[in-house]
């Protein structure tokens, strides 16, 4: 008995020596344009991995990310406002989600409906706002899926 | 296979594992031993009462909730295992009362004082664990590497106490053993555990991680020490399972572990009807 859990234990330690290796997932495991495709991963994944850009963002700064959510932005006029806009990521329960702000690089000629499904890519970066530490994409491509 | 390989490279989810493995081994080993004192229910009591802890945390908007809420789950842990002949509460009316009173306030606290702008999201991860295990930051994974290591320490240098206490304590106390020391013992081990388990299942899960693996293996396994070996690897290689399966599937971590259990125990239903 003490050996069996002697050798689990010891077992155990070494795989959580195995865990170590940086915070971020390798470039050649990721899509050519995109350093962090997160369109390739399931929804589970994609939330946590999300959880871990909002919580983190040190690690991804300047990094490329691909995402694709649920569009959403601040209507003024009638119009999208470019200033504010957002892609919402759910978890897999869709209890949850992660709204993921970025900044175009040019303004489409026509946006996507309020809400409908896009991938965007864009550079990650950070930004101070009233104390705090947000995130976002900047230089950011937006793509109708529907 | 290229599509594991690929998640594998991503550090939380090599985390998610470790201490999914951790988890599930350490609860494993508690189970066994309050499944034979008739106490499977403890484990939903203590997630609950975890749960109105960690609400309580959140409201206070404690940075390190794990201070406020380890101490208070293993102080219910005491009271629930150690407390219930001096108070004239015991058993399940004890478990119920600490469950539901903790469940309701801790809702009831996050609702009057919530800090935080998707309540019922925050609310749902937690009794259900859909993706907790795979946010966890390595300083959480070393305490979890720690605190398991210590509850496997005990299992391991004490077994032989436990199975006494476990089937007989009135024996074990009349045989000179230091009963409610190792009752004690007992109750901060719970409660730990408890506290690791709620980020693999989540509160409301939280039972199956503790009950399925020790069923499973009484169903074929006839020795204390069986059973618990029994209930470990079968513990470990379900949540094992259940992780990856999530991973590549986009399900909910919590409850396809829970369902790696329940198909487990199924089987060997079966396994041990065909044997007799």
């Amino acid at each position: 008995m003490k050996r069996w859990t002697a050798s689990l234990l010891a077992l155990c330690l070494a795989l959580s020596l195995a865990a170590c290796g940086g915070d971020a997932a390798p470039r050649q495991s990721q899509g050519v344009d995109a350093d962090v495709d997160l369109t390739q991963l399931s929804s589970t994944l994609v939330y946590a991995e999300v959880y871990n850009m909002a919580s983190n963002p040190q690690s991804y700064v300047g990094k490329t990310v691909r995402m694709k959510g649920n569009l959403v932005y601040q209507v003024v006029n009638g119009q999208p406002n470019p200033d504010y806009m957002a892609c919402l990521i759910s978890d897999a329960t869709a209890c949850c989600a992660q709204g993921v702000e970025f900044v175009l690089a040019q303004p489409p000629a026509q946006y996507p409906e309020l809400g409908s499904t896009v991938t965007v890519t864009g550079v990650f970066a950070t930004y101070e706002s009233s104390g705090l530490t947000q995130i976002r994409l900047e230089q950011a491509e937006l793509r109708s899926n529907q | 296979m290229d599509k594991l390989v690929i998640y594998l490279s991503y550090p939380f989810v090599r985390y998610a594992l470790i201490a999914g493995v951790l988890i599930a081994l350490c609860s494993s080993l508690l189970g066994v031993t309050l499944v034979l004192r008739r106490m499977s229910f403890l484990g939903d009591g203590l997630s609950h009462a975890a749960f109105g802890a960690m609400s309580l945390a959140a409201v206070l908007n404690l940075t390190h909730q794990m201070l406020l809420v380890l101490p208070l789950t293993v102080a219910c842990a005491i009271v629930l295992l150690c407390g219930g002949k001096r108070w004239n509460l015991q058993g399940d009316a004890a478990i119920a009362m600490v469950s539901v009173s903790s469940l309701a306030i801790g809702y009831l606290l996050m609702n009057l004082f919530s800090s935080s702008v998707n309540l019922s999201g925050d609310v749902c991860t937690t009794l259900f664990g859909s993706t907790s295990i795979l946010t966890l930051r390595p300083l959480e994974v070393w305490l979890c590497v720690g605190l398991s290591a210590a509850v496997l320490a005990l299992f391991v240098l004490c077994y032989h106490k436990l199975f006494a206490i476990t089937f007989d304590e009135t024996f074990a106390q009349a045989a000179g053993m230091p009963v409610r020391a190792y009752r004690l013992a007992l109750a901060v081990v719970v409660g730990v555990v408890i506290v690791l388990a709620m980020n693999l299942v989540g509160s409301l899960l939280i039972s199956a991680l503790i009950v399925f693996p020790a069923l499973s293996a009484m169903r074929v396994i006839r020795s204390f020490r069986g059973v618990v070996v029994g209930a470990a690897v079968i513990s470990v290689v379900c949540a094992l399972v259940g992780i990856l399966v999530s991973v590549m599937a986009g399900t909910p971590v919590g409850s396809t572990v829970v369902a790696a259990n329940l198909m487990v125990f199924v089987f060997m239903s079966v396994v041990g009807g065909v044997k007799g």
